[in-house]
């Protein structure tokens, strides 16, 4: 046993068993490993677990999913499409009035003339929800599915650009107050 | 994958869609259920990985292969699943969902039926004993027969790092199964030999 003791430790490290799991072993190797295999039971154990292992995993089956997969994955996807479009137009609706208020009191008009163009916008709401709709349609021809990426930066900075003038809005209604008491 | 289909994809037109579908629909749905070991969750995440897939089909470089690229997609969202479902982790729900495994096309006699659905109980436990990543690693090697270099893709891990966990994984496995199956003589294997 004792002048085994160095090729046992051979046989029973990683790098054996890595080669040996990947079939990278010569023909003197498999020889010696059989004799080894003949005196050690550890590695008897071993390598018939591994063989069983290999043998459970290689004959199960590919799962199937179920018939109607196809059909049910375009529907989501066809749906998730819908729910996106209608989020983006929400918050093209969302940002324009808020933007053309912003703009308006930064170029020097008041709440007030802010207040009628949002009213006025309002108004021009049945012309302006198909005119983003076609605008949408011909995006995301040009951009495919990278458009809601870009939109979703174009929105992000236009919130932050309405955000700054919502509070120069805020400060010229509360200045125009104060005027006015005067 | 045709380069025209990528294109109509990317434009996300359906027929395109329905098209990669048909065509992933097996190993992509064999991963997830591998993964999550629930046919119905693997049914779901399956759809959300195309999904998914059509959502980021713009960061897809077409001069590679698709398909490692695919199951990185579906990798990722089912280690995902996994992560939000602790630490409830077993694969064991599955249950009498996994009644694919031995529908009749696979098995010729009632006999067969059964053994094969023991099988089918024991390759699961054998998944269980394993990490999300190295489930993934074990089921893209066994039974989509992914290359190391493909498997590196697909799991965003480097090649020494696939090669390793992928051999402990295994490793793992075949211990545990020493250890249900071989109990008897393992104990006294354990023991120290007789002079
Ligand atoms: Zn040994």
């Amino acid at each position: 046993m004792q002048h085994n003791h160095a090729q046992d430790e051979f046989w029973h490290s990683d790098g054996w068993w890595m080669r040996l799991s990947e079939g990278r072993i010569s023909a003197d190797e498999a020889r010696a490993w059989q004799a080894h295999l003949r005196r050690c039971r550890l590695c008897r154990e071993e390598w018939r677990a591994w063989q069983e292992m290999e043998r459970l995993l290689t004959a199960a089956p590919l799962p199937r999913p179920s018939s109607t997969f196809v059909e049910a994955t375009v529907q989501r996807w066809s749906a998730h499409r819908r729910r996106r479009r209608w989020w983006m137009a929400g918050a093209i609706l969302f940002i324009v009035p808020l933007s053309a208020m912003a703009y308006t009191v930064l170029m020097g008009g008041t709440f007030l003339q802010a207040v009628a163009l949002v009213q006025k916008l309002w108004a021009f709401l049945g012309l302006l929800v198909p005119m983003l709709v076609r605008a949408l349609v011909t995006l995301s021809m040009a951009f495919g599915t990278a458009l809601p990426w870009i939109a979703a930066t174009f929105a992000l900075l236009l919130i932050f650009v309405a955000l700054l003038d919502g509070t120069l809005l805020a400060g010229s209604a509360v200045f125009m107050q104060r005027r006015s008491r005067r | 994958m045709d380069i025209r289909l990528f294109q109509a994809a990317k434009r996300g037109e359906e027929t395109a869609l329905e098209q990669i579908i048909t065509q992933y629909q097996r190993p992509v749905y064999a991963l997830c259920y591998r993964m999550l070991g629930n046919a119905a969750e693997a049914e779901d995440a399956a759809q959300e990985v195309f999904i998914k897939m059509m959502t980021k089909i713009h960061t897809y470089d077409p001069s590679r292969p698709f398909a490692p690229w695919l199951f990185r997609v579906a990798t990722n969202h089912c280690r995902d699943r996994l992560r939000r479902r602790r630490p409830v982790f077993s694969l064991e729900e599955g249950g009498e969902e996994g009644a694919w495994e031995w529908m009749p096309g696979n098995a010729v006699n009632p006999e067969a039926a059964v053994e094969a659905k023991e099988e089918a109980e024991a390759v699961r436990r054998l998944l269980e004993c394993l990490s999300p990543m190295d489930r993934a690693l074990v089921t893209l090697f066994y039974w989509q027969g992914l290359s190391y270099a493909e498997m590196a893709e697909a799991t965003g891990l480097t090649l020494s790092a696939v090669k390793s966990r992928l051999f402990r994984a295994r490793r793992e496995m075949a211990r545990h199964l020493r250890r249900e199956i071989l109990q008897p003589e393992v104990s006294h294997a354990a023991q120290p030999r007789p002079r």
